[in-house]
């Protein structure tokens, strides 16, 4: 899943790397840290979505 | 599985209205931290027909204390001055620095997490009772004894889960009347092996709400606060004894000039200060927890040590003759050009000695070992200012 970095600062994080404030960057499962927000979920998440949709 | 503490972390962040809790985002290296909720579980003393001592525990009224210890960065102290003392208004900007003046008054109130392995442990309504600046290796170390208000880490399922379709979860008030007290939206929290995004937290004290999900927990399944992935801004070195500077004259002008060069600072080779609040923190009706916590009377104490070379120190201690301190700590330089830099200046209007120590020991230096009280300056209307320098804005404060 792809996360953004909300604050206004770069920020480092212990096997992720420097995230730059506003950067978007896929994140390892199980991710959690308020600094960011989801801005886009797996693939595979969004085409099951997509087919329940054709489906109906 | 077991968990080593050197993953854990500290984050804190200023709550809008106090004892209500926000998710904290600043993450602050953490060097120890003892802070504990007492439970005061006590034995069930009730007579029942038994001839052993209880066959209960029951509950009492809590509190949550303990201390913190970091390093003193000049970002992170920001924090923690905030928490002992008023900010007043910010000046700056990012490519000068920023200036937080902290006068005696009001503090703001803070939630702050740890992670404890597998879970994280929040406290929220958190005001600092006694912080403590000291050197360890030169190094300036912050020691923070606080007060909460309240704690969220560990509970229980108290509706049971069933599957396909959950919504909702009530948590057990087996702990707390409020068990959902210091959850927040956007907190995830583990139960039944799975995680839960809260998109809603209940008025009524134990339910929190999330999207459809498949879950299955029986009553008194643990649930816990999933600890945050760690996210640090550029860290600054803590300040060094090396780099202050410290003038002690009749007035706190005086102090201000004589700490404004090496040249006519005063060396001292020891330094701690203590500012403490006095927190009322007790407990009543409404809550298990502390009600509210409160500041009293403020004071502070500092204490240095100086190379005795004549009488004057001794002499001011058995008079109790006025001095002021201006201790300031200085940090790396912000501005490209050099012209501006992080620093903490602590400015004591008014101080006057309560001990005064000339020990002597073989092959030692004599020095006055001095314990100074800070006092309230009539004339300068003040007994302690502090102004910070450093590259975070005001609104993190």
């Amino acid at each position: 899943m792809k996360y953004k970095n909300i604050s206004d600062k770069d920020l480092s994080m212990p096997g992720i790397g420097i995230v730059k404030s506003g950067e978007s960057r896929e994140m390892p499962q199980g991710f959690h840290n308020a600094n960011f927000v989801l801005v886009e979920k797996e693939q595979s998440e969004e085409k099951g979505k997509v087919d329940i949709k054709i489906n109906k | 599985m077991p968990y080593i503490a050197d993953n854990s972390y500290l984050a804190i962040k200023p709550e809008t209205t106090p004892g209500v809790a926000v998710i904290p985002t600043v993450f602050v290296p953490l060097v120890s931290e003892s802070i504990k909720t007492v439970v005061n579980h006590s034995a069930d003393r009730r007579m029942k027909g038994m001839d052993w001592k209880s066959d209960d525990l029951l509950r009492g009224n809590r509190t949550h204390e303990g201390d913190i210890v970091v390093l003193g960065d000049p970002d992170s102290l920001g924090h923690f001055l905030n928490m002992v003392m008023a900010k007043g208004i910010t000046t700056g900007d990012a490519a000068n620095g920023y200036t937080h003046p902290f006068t005696v008054g009001a503090p703001k109130t803070y939630t702050i997490e740890i992670k404890k392995g597998l879970y994280a442990q929040r406290y929220c309504g958190v005001l600092i009772n006694d912080l403590k600046l000291a050197f360890a290796d030169g190094q300036l170390e912050i020691t923070a004894s606080i007060m909460a208000q309240a704690q969220v880490s560990i509970s229980s399922v108290g509706v049971a889960l069933t599957g396909a379709g959950m919504t909702s979860l009530t948590l057990d008030d087996e702990y707390d009347i409020s068990p959902n007290r210091g959850l927040v939206i956007g907190d995830v929290i583990n139960v039944g092996g799975v995680d839960l995004t809260l998109t809603s937290v209940s008025t009524n004290g134990h339910d929190v709400g999330f999207t459809s999900t498949s879950v299955t927990a029986s009553i008194g399944a643990p649930v816990y606060l999933k600890p945050q992935t760690v996210s640090l801004p550029s860290l600054q070195d803590p300040l060094y004894f090396g780099n202050s500077l410290v003038g002690i004259a009749d007035t706190s002008a005086n102090a201000d000039t004589a700490a404004a060069t090496r040249a006519t600072a005063t060396p001292i080779y020891d330094f701690v200060m203590s500012i403490k609040n006095n927190l009322y923190a007790a407990n009543g009706s409404t809550r298990m927890d502390p009600v509210q916590i409160l500041t009293r009377t403020k004071e502070a104490q500092i204490e240095v040590k100086q190379l005795f070379e004549n009488v004057e120190q001794r002499q001011s201690w058995m008079d109790r003759v006025k001095q002021a301190i201006t201790v300031i700590m200085l940090g790396k330089f912000i501005k490209a050009d050099f012209s501006t830099q992080e620093k903490l200046t602590l400015k004591l209007n008014k101080v006057k000695l309560i001990d005064n120590d000339n020990a002597v020991n073989v092959g030692d230096h004599i020095v006055d070992d001095q314990k100074f009280e800070v006092l309230y300056d009539s004339g300068d209307a003040a007994a302690m200012t502090v102004s910070l320098v450093n590259r975070t804005a005001g609104t993190a404060y």
